[in-house]
This record gives structure tokens, sequence and C-alpha cells, in this order.
């Protein structure tokens, strides 16, 4: 398990499946910062003044943590970036949750209309245990930047 | 771990996202436009248009608009609400997946009378669809505030996908 853990190319796998969901995601928020906005109101967590800048910078910040963890460019400070963000998502769901609140999470945009629930904030502890794993354990990535 | 590295990421997403978002069309202004809303009493006497006022009306005027049949209620509730019940004869525009290229949304008259609502006076989906299809250029689009809990409290008439078939 340790090994496999440590392998190279296993990190650049998770490295890829954690970019790529970033990415789309980021870049889904960016199509329609508004719709986003509108999200980030139905959680009611986040006062008003604020709820625009958070629809601005968040996906652009998602998008590129995502595009510069495939690259291997920075990999550690991108880990760390990716998993504050889910472990502010998994709060955020689940106090939504556990409110009753019957919203759609606003993850990938909101085409889809993807409701918040427990299968939300098990796809996101899932990411957020691989960001802690490249974190811990990509110490050599395989990179762009290295060569 | 640099705070370097960290720092010049977290700048730079920041700089990029707000120099999109003042290039960008559909960019946000930085804080949110409040909204206000001003009840009709008798919408039939026509009203002003304001960007940030949302036109509401109560039972008995909804009542009497449903019984002149002068205007078509949309309910902004998802498709299940919807098809568990719903006022006579409204359609279906569920505001969380709303597109303004959508087929039922090209198809409306920018001229007519719309009366949106969702469950009762605390859902906000009403209010959203209302902004939307104003920004759109809608004129005459209200929100009836009791909603459909209110509507069949007391005892208007509703339907629902099994009634129709």
């Amino acid at each position: 398990m340790n090994k496999i853990l440590s392998d190279r190319y296993f990190l650049l796998c998770i490295r890829i499946v954690v970019g790529f969901v970033f990415i789309f995601a980021g870049i889904e928020k960016i199509s329609s910062p508004e719709h986003f906005a509108v999200s980030i109101e139905n959680y009611r967590v986040f006062p008003d003044f604020t709820i625009n800048i958070i629809a601005i910078y968040i996906p652009w910040l998602e998008l590129l943590t995502g595009i510069l963890l495939i690259f291997g460019i920075a990999v550690k400070e991108n880990a760390s970036i990716v998993s504050a963000l889910l472990a502010i998502f998994i709060l955020l769901v689940f106090s939504a949750v556990v409110r009753g609140l019957d919203i759609e999470c606003g993850c990938f945009g909101t085409s889809d209309g993807q409701k918040v629930g427990l299968l939300k904030i098990a796809e996101n502890l899932f990411l957020f245990v691989a960001g802690i794993i490249i974190y811990l354990r990509d110490h050599n990535p395989i990179s762009l930047a290295s060569k | 771990m640099s705070f370097k590295k960290l720092l010049i990421i977290i700048v730079s997403s920041a700089a990029l996202s707000f120099l999109y978002n003042s290039l960008s069309s559909g960019g946000l202004p930085l804080s949110r436009p409040e909204i206000k809303i001003e009840f009709e009493e008798n919408i039939s006497k026509g009203s002003d248009n304001n960007s940030n006022v949302i036109k509401a009306i109560a039972l008995e005027e909804a009542v009497r608009i449903f019984n002149n049949e002068h205007a078509v209620f949309i309910d902004a509730r998802d498709q299940w609400d919807y098809a568990e019940g719903h006022i006579a004869g409204a359609i279906n525009i569920p505001e969380f997946s709303f597109d303004y290229k959508s087929p039922e949304v090209i198809s409306l008259n920018k001229d007519a009378t719309y009366i949106v609502y969702c469950d009762g006076d605390d859902c906000d989906v009403s209010k959203r669809l209302t902004m939307q299809l104003q920004r759109m250029g809608f004129k005459e689009v209200y929100v009836y505030f009791g909603g459909y809990n209110e509507w069949q409290d007391n005892g208007y008439p509703v339907e629902s996908e099994e009634t129709n078939e």
C-alpha cells in the first residue's frame, strides 16, 4: 500500500483526475457566474457583499490549481489549496444537509442540478483524500517544469 | 511547501478572475444588487419597470387573474414538485435549470403577462426566475407570493400529472 501511494505514476494519475475535476468545475462556473452566485447565496452562509466576489474568484482558483496540478508545477502548494477548498466545500454541503436545505450544490455550474446530499459529501471526501495523498507523498512529481 | 508559491498562485488567480470579470459581457458587479419587492393591487393598471424591483401580487389578485385568464402561471419549482401538483394550467420552468436559450423560454411572449410562483412565501425560486425573465426583457412578470401552498389551502383549482393522464 505504502509503495503504491508513493509511486510516481500512481500519483500522476491522481493529479490528473483531481486536476481535471477542478478544471471542469472552474470552467463551468466561469461560463455562468450569475448562476454560481445564486448557488452561493442559497447556502445562506455568506454575507451579501461577499457573494459576487466569491463567485468571481473561486472558479479561477479552481481552474488554475487544476492546470498546475496536471502539469506538476508547484504540486505541494496546489495540493494544499485543493484540499483546503474541498474541506470548505464539505463543511458547506454538510451544513446545508443538516439545516435541511434542499438546494443544488453549485459544484459544477448549475445546468445538471446536482443537489446537496450525502453522495456529494462522499465525492468531495474522495477528492479531499486524493489532495492530501498528493500533498504528503508527491515529493518528486512527474512534471513539465522540472525537465 | 513554499508560501511564496502559494501566495503567487492565490494572487495570480485573483488577478485573472477580476480581469476576466471586468472584460466579460456576463461579468458580475462586485456587490449583489439589492432587490425590492412591491405589491400591486391591480396589475391591469400597469406599472413601472425597474430591474431591481420585483412586482408581486397577493392571493385575491392571483385569483382574479386566474379567472380572467389573461395571464399564464409559471411554476418555478423543479419538475418533480410540479408533477406532484401545480396551479391548474400552469407551465413549468424550473428555476434551478433555467436556460434563456431553452425552447420553453424562447416560446414565451415578452409582452404577455406571467405570474410566477413556487411553494409559498419562504421560497426564493419564484423571485429569482422573475429577475431572470425581467433581465431578458419581459415586462409583465409578477410573483404570486402565497405560492402553491396558499392556493391549494384555499381550495383553488390544482392539477397533477396523475389527473392529467
